[in-house]
């Protein structure tokens, strides 16, 4: 993404956009290339704008000013937050992943078998094949996620755009997601752009990071944005990063209070 | 009153009664998406626009009646003028039509800002329209008649047109909502995925409330507001939690809206009472059975 050595085909362009609700900007002069293959982490500090450039590369955003262009061909896949779907309506699992496919069905023409099978197969990718008759509501949050996902995944998307993906999700839950889109991505060939407040889930998955914060954004490299310096700078406040095994983890900067050294 | 009363006066009011019966149907219909997407305060807001176009219909009756006497007594094209307006007299339900429509284009308006906007966008249209209801009702040369009109219905005065004239308009909301079924189930469920894959989200939602819009005033008109509102929230509540499939959930509640509205009339001639509030009792114990049955066996 935004770096002019690669070429594969841009999916997405930002030019000299300001971003933002009812013409107030919350994000000013940006400017941004998603290029077939990224794979990026959108974080940043709490009402930094993250959603806000994210709704605006959906299309559900028009820009303040500026430009953002998605090219010809490419089809976008969107993951919501789950808990922007309300589980109380009496759909099952499969009926939601049929959904990524309404825009092709139309009006007044029934769902058809190779819709039928489309659904089936994303379901399949995202391991929940077996339970495509189960009520959505009877589903965990993690499940729920995937179902989402499968939605997403049905209408074979050449981009897939996810809105914290694993919010509220306990540990496992949230490894076995972040390892599904990997997966789904080598296999599909997929670009992913994910927005997420967990700063250490998603370094340790994508290839590059897009910071928001203070009206503007910064993106680069994992190695080059996730380093003491530039995330403090980003949350204002001290910052540590470490490696542990093959893992970076960042954290506040000192003890924990409460912390004495014979706690142990 | 004996059994052969009660059926002597479901055979002599079968019209009123298949009418009844046909709001029930319609309103219950919507209700399963009035209760779905939490907007059931929509429905209250709409019913009681409704109700103040009929309020205002039988205020302005006699005045446009006699407008319209006197234009059809003139030279020119103003005796046509007269005929339409004359014709507009004798059925409040244009004037509860045209105000309830409005009103719903008004409140299908996402809200600017917080959902706490639309909630109190809602709430005003409520308090004005029952604050106007009242107005237009105490200078109504009918007065007291037309409150009880109003809030009860008067299925007993309904004609054999009226009914058709319902049926015709129901079948064409059915009809659009079977059509587009998979449309307003989408952007109801989920506004932005659907806004992503291209629909058009206002649009969608704008048919919908129009629908419901006329579904509310031409079912008030003929079954009363408190039996309207009641149709629209009792059914779906009660069948969403019975079903596990939207299919199923659109034939449980309409199924229920039609036997409570029988059982309601009955109830209403062997106790000598006005129809809503047997029909809102029965469409209650519906309720009350199926949270209890849901109580000892938990859906899925």
């Amino acid at each position: 993404m935004g770096s002019n050595g690669e070429r594969p085909a841009l999916l997405v362009q930002v030019r000299s956009a300001s971003l933002g609700y009812a013409g107030r900007p919350v994000l000013t002069d940006i400017n941004l290339d998603i290029r077939q293959g990224d794979y990026v982490g959108i974080v940043g500090p709490n009402g930094s704008g993250k959603t806000t450039l994210l709704r605006s590369v959906l299309g559900l955003l028009r820009p303040v000013s500026g430009v953002v262009t998605r090219f010809a061909g490419v089809s976008v896949g969107y993951v919501p937050q789950r808990d922007t779907v309300d589980p109380t309506y009496p759909l099952t699992v499969l009926d939601i992943v049929l959904m990524g496919l309404y825009c092709r069905v139309g009006a007044l023409r029934r769902i058809s078998r190779a819709d039928h099978d489309a659904s089936m197969e994303a379901l399949g990718h995202v391991g929940l094949a077996d339970q495509s008759d189960r009520p959505f509501r009877a589903l965990s949050g993690g499940q729920r996620q995937r179902v989402l996902l499968a939605r997403a995944l049905a209408g074979r998307p050449s981009l897939l755009l996810m809105d914290e993906p694993t919010n509220g999700m306990d540990l496992p839950a949230e490894h076995s997601m972040m390892l599904l889109v990997d997966h789904l991505r080598r296999e599909h060939g997929l670009t992913v752009v994910m927005v997420s407040h967990l700063l250490n889930t998603v370094v340790n998955h994508v290839d590059s990071v897009l910071m928001v914060g203070e009206g503007r954004i910064r993106f680069g490299a994992v190695s080059e944005m996730v380093s003491e310096p530039v995330l403090a700078a980003l949350y204002a406040m001290d910052v540590q990063v470490a490696q542990v095994g093959r893992r970076t983890v960042v954290m506040p900067a000192g003890r924990a209070e409460g912390k004495s050294d014979d706690a142990d | 009153m004996t059994l052969i009363d009660v059926v002597d006066s479901l055979r002599l009011n079968a019209t009123g009664l298949m009418a009844g019966m046909a709001a029930a149907a319609a309103c219950s219909f919507l209700g399963v998406y009035v209760v779905l997407r939490r907007i059931v305060f929509v429905g209250a807001a709409l019913a009681q626009v409704a109700g103040a176009g009929i309020a205002l219909a039988f205020l302005i009756g006699p005045l446009l009646a006699g407008v319209a006497h006197r234009l059809m007594h003139v030279s020119g094209p103003l005796p046509h003028v007269g005929m339409a307006l004359e014709r507009l007299v004798r059925d409040p339900l244009a004037v509860s039509l045209l105000v309830t429509v409005l009103a719903a284009a008004l409140l299908a308006k996402p809200a600017m800002g917080a959902a706490a906007a639309r909630d109190a966008r809602i709430g005003m249209t409520y308090l004005a329209a029952s604050a106007l209801s009242l107005v237009f009702i105490v200078r109504s040369p009918k007065g007291l008649d037309d409150v009880r009109e109003l809030l009860d219905g008067n299925i007993v005065a309904v004609l054999n047109g009226d009914l058709i004239q319902m049926v015709v308009v129901f079948a064409l909301v059915a009809l659009t909502h079977a059509a587009f079924y998979r449309q307003i189930l989408f952007v109801s469920f989920d506004p932005e995925m659907a806004a992503t894959q291209g629909f058009r989200v206002r649009r969608w939602e704008q048919l919908f409330f129009a629908t419901l819009a006329v579904v509310i005033s031409v079912a008030i008109s003929k079954a009363g507001l408190v039996a309207v509102f009641a149709y629209l929230v009792f059914p779906a509540a009660t069948a969403l939690r019975l079903v596990r499939r939207m299919g199923a959930a659109f034939a449980v509640s309409v199924a229920l809206g039609i036997v409570a509205t029988i059982a309601g009339y009955v109830v209403a001639l062997l106790a000598d009472l006005p129809t809503s509030p047997p029909t809102i009792g029965v469409l209650c114990a519906f309720w009350l059975a199926a949270s209890v049955y849901r109580w000892r066996r938990p859906l899925e």
